[in-house]
């Protein structure tokens, strides 16, 4: 829950300290970014397994330019980020396999959101999540959802095809 | 808003215009309509056109314009199709000073008979087809099927609607 003046009321006139902090909770709370990515051409075939940043497969290929207003602070300067995905796809061999969607918010950083372990093939699954990330610094970020497959072993085979949606959304939370 | 915050943020007194543009903007992130639905709905299309998921609507008011602010869609259903690979999608369906049916997710489902989830969200902009403008809009959970099939929503499945509004 955003920290706000405590102060307000009939016998205070608000100063313009206090109303800074009421309009940065507001800018922050207002703050409210997504996609849905559907008829998705060309299919995404993953043929690869996740290891540490390796085997994500882009959704979307243009970014979304997120601007985060909160610091990185646990302190009332600070914000979290709630995020919601989900998205469908299929195995076509080697299950169980589970499919992970996630989030890119730099060159390294893949928030994984949602996921689910797939036992059987050629049947679409759906998969959603929520999740909050903190501690991530104000500022400009290019959001990308991305795909990957986790097998015990090779080979992988995950599908997002043109029937599929991949969507998401994320949104400031002020402290 | 990006002007009004930052007068507010340089530590600067507001006006009255200022004010009202932050209060407009707090009523509109907390203009949120929910539709949930136990649902008894059984849909035969094959015509790739919605229908409604019976069982009721939620009646929703957008404060701004299209312009003014988007709109954050979230649905979902859960249900099964009567005939294998049959593609679903799912919409909600806004009757009102626009009337237009915002898509949110889609899925083959593959299997007969067998109970699959579909959600998804979008964020519905001004520059989309069917941009919402200013006014009061019923709200309906709604599904579309592309092959000729039954889809069952039973009375163990649900159906949701979620609609914010996103001041800009």
């Amino acid at each position: 829950m955003a920290t706000l003046p405590s102060t307000f009321g009939t016998n205070h006139q608000p100063t313009a300290v206090e109303l800074a902090r009421v309009a940065s909770v507001v800018q922050q709370s207002t703050n409210i970014a997504g996609n849905n990515y559907t008829s998705i051409v060309p299919t995404v075939n993953v043929n690869d397994g996740l290891s540490g940043n390796t085997g994500w497969h882009a959704i979307d290929l243009a970014p979304t330019v997120f601007t985060k207003y909160g610091d990185a602070s646990s302190g009332s300067t600070g914000s979290d980020l709630l995020i919601f995905m989900t998205g469908s796809f299929y195995l076509t061999a080697n299950p169980p396999a589970t499919l992970v969607f996630s989030l890119k918010f730099d060159a390294t950083h893949y928030v994984q959101v949602a996921s689910n372990i797939v036992n059987v093939i050629n049947v679409h699954h759906q998969a959603m999540g929520l999740t909050v990330e903190r501690f991530w610094p104000a500022g400009v970020y290019a959001l990308q959802a991305y795909v990957g497959l986790t097998n015990a072993s090779s080979p992988y085979n995950g599908v997002v095809d043109n029937g599929d949606t991949v969507s998401w959304f994320v949104a400031e939370i002020p402290h | 808003m990006s002007a009004t915050i930052s007068a507010l943020l340089a530590g600067r007194a507001p006006d009255a215009a200022t004010m009202a543009t932050l209060l407009k903007a707090i009523t509109r992130i907390t203009n949120i309509g929910v539709l949930a639905l136990n649902g008894t709905a059984s849909l035969s299309t094959g015509s790739n056109t919605y229908v409604d998921i019976a069982g009721g609507s939620i009646t929703w008011t957008k404060q701004g314009s299209a312009a003014e602010s988007d709109v954050l869609i979230i649905g979902a259903y859960s249900g099964y199709v009567s005939t294998t690979n049959v593609w679903c999608a799912g919409a909600a369906g806004f009757t009102g000073p626009v009337t237009f049916d915002h898509y949110w997710g889609s899925m083959y489902i593959n299997l007969a008979s067998s109970h699959n989830m579909l959600a998804g969200c979008r964020i519905i902009r001004a520059t989309d087809s069917g941009a919402l403008a200013a006014g009061t809009y019923t709200v309906k959970a709604r599904a579309k099927l592309l092959t000729t099939a039954t889809l069952t929503i039973d009375t163990n499945d649900t159906a949701s609607i979620v609609v914010v509004e996103l001041p800009k």
